[in-house]
């Protein structure tokens, strides 16, 4: 009997959870995890029917406020209940389908494409400031800066301010992507939702009257068409949005162009043949997606790969097994920038599929042909060293890279 | 200039992700299929919401064919 860890934070498995997926998917598929209390799937069958699956519940807010808080914590936490209980990414339907297809509107394909000059303006902006230097850190240097800065723009923030969006992101990321060793993170998250929200309440104002060409002001139109919209909903999907724009983003660049570094003839195929940055870009959130997984709560008693899995069981979906489960993929894993089709399960699936998955594309699509046709001797210093997280894949800073 | 005539729409199976903005935006136009992803139920002569349903795609499944 092979024994398994219940620790999802195991260093060794934290830095390469390969093994430890493959272990899951073959012997068990559907696994009690005493520690986290819930339930891991890494098959990709079972991930992608649990994602499709109108019986896994998205909401695990209300789950998590009611059961694992005390009456008074309960209370001293209802600000952070209400901010996160809107988001779009937490509810289920119908109130999830009302609120995802207004949403929707604002991130189609077409008005993302809208959207290309000001993430190409960025891009040249971070890119020229490289220019002569002969290190730069990846993270600090572009893949921080350069998402927060086209989401605000999205937004309407101010440009001066979008330094004052990492705290707020950080706090908010930390809470819902089970970082270790934080005992305040409630606190902390709460605090920036207090002044993340104050902030936005003031660009809010600004447009009453007043609209420009801009998210908050496009949401306040249809909040003033549609009487079930409040103001807490526009200014919260303002939160969710800058928080989904940013670290993932961030994560997803640093994340494929680490592997890519550390795969050279795939970053040379790459370099030679731009045409393949659209599947490169896809085998870059397959292999090593901003997302290891996410939470499902099982709204029904169910059976999965021969499991009971009762009514309101917790439900890890790790998607990173799924995306190289060989049931689905070819020697999966290898890094193969031409891999086609790839139906990795990195944005999700189903009716959650991520909102700015358009977006995120077309801005690693401009900043890595941009990136690998300026500085196309880079080379990777630091020794990648993944962040200790339960659902977010990302690398802790600095990322050093040696530009000539 | 009179409107183009749709004749077909196509949902790719390989691209659809089955989000299911499509049917709610054309319930009569779209259904989910056992997989998992949408299909074209419809009938072209009342395209309506069709179009639309196509412009709100987040991959870009539905594409639409005009005479």
């Amino acid at each position: 009997m092979t024994v398994v860890t219940d620790d999802l934070l195991d260093p060794e498995i934290v830095q390469n959870p390969s093994p430890y997926y493959a272990l899951l998917r073959e012997r068990y598929p559907c696994y009690w995890n005493e520690r986290w209390r819930g339930w891991v799937l890494t098959r990709y069958e079972d991930v992608y029917a649990a994602l499709h699956s109108p019986k896994m519940l998205a909401d695990r807010i209300t789950p998590f406020f009611t059961t694992r808080l005390t009456d008074e914590e309960r209370e001293y936490f209802a600000l952070t209940y209400q901010v996160l209980h809107s988001f779009v990414v937490f509810l289920d339907p119908p109130e999830h389908t009302h609120l995802r297809r207004i949403f929707n509107r604002g991130f189609t394909p077409g008005a993302v494409a809208t959207m290309r000059d000001v993430v190409e303006g960025y891009v040249t902006d971070f890119f020229d400031q490289w220019e002569g230097r002969t290190t730069v850190d990846l993270n600090r240097d572009f893949a921080y800066p350069f998402p927060a800065n086209v989401i605000a723009t999205i937004i309407g923030a101010h440009p001066e301010d979008v330094h004052r969006f990492a705290g707020w992101a950080d706090a908010l990321t930390t809470l819902l992507l089970a970082g270790v060793g934080e005992d305040q993170r409630m606190d902390r998250a709460q605090t920036a939702l207090i002044e993340f929200k104050d902030y936005l309440r003031g660009l809010y104002d600004e447009r009453v009257g007043a609209p420009r060409d801009d998210m908050m002001s496009w949401l306040m139109e249809a909040q003033r068409n549609d009487p079930t919209l409040t103001v807490d909903d526009v200014l919260h999907s303002c939160i969710m949005l800058v928080n989904a724009g940013h670290e993932t983003t961030q994560d997803l660049i640093c994340n494929t162009l680490t592997t890519l570094l550390q795969t050279p003839d795939q970053l040379e195929l790459l370099r030679t043949q731009p045409e393949l940055m659209k599947t490169g870009i896809e085998e870059g959130l397959r292999y090593n997606g901003p997302l290891k997984g996410t939470m499902r709560i099982a709204g029904d008693d169910m059976t999965i790969a021969g499991e009971q899995v009762g009514e309101g069981d917790r439900i890890l979906l790790l998607m990173g097994a799924a995306n190289r489960d060989p049931a689905k993929f070819t020697d999966p894993e290898r890094f193969d920038v031409t891999r086609s089709p790839n139906p990795h399960l990195s944005f999700s699936h189903g009716i959650h599929f991520c909102l700015g998955a358009p977006l995120a594309r077309m801005e690693m699509e401009i900043a890595f042909n941009a990136l690998l046709r300026r500085f196309p001797n880079m080379e990777l210093e630091s020794t990648v060293k993944w962040d200790p997280r339960i659902l977010g894949r990302s690398i802790e800073p600095p990322i050093r890279l040696r530009l000539n | 200039m009179p409107e183009p005539k749709l004749v077909a729409v196509h949902v790719d199976p390989d691209l659809c992700v089955g989000s299911t903005l499509c049917i709610g935006i054309a319930p009569e136009s779209f259904a989910l299929q056992a997989e998992g992803h949408a299909a074209f139920v419809g009938d072209v002569a009342h395209g309506g919401a069709v179009a639309e349903a196509a412009q709100n795609c987040p991959v870009s499944a539905i594409r639409l064919v005009y005479e």
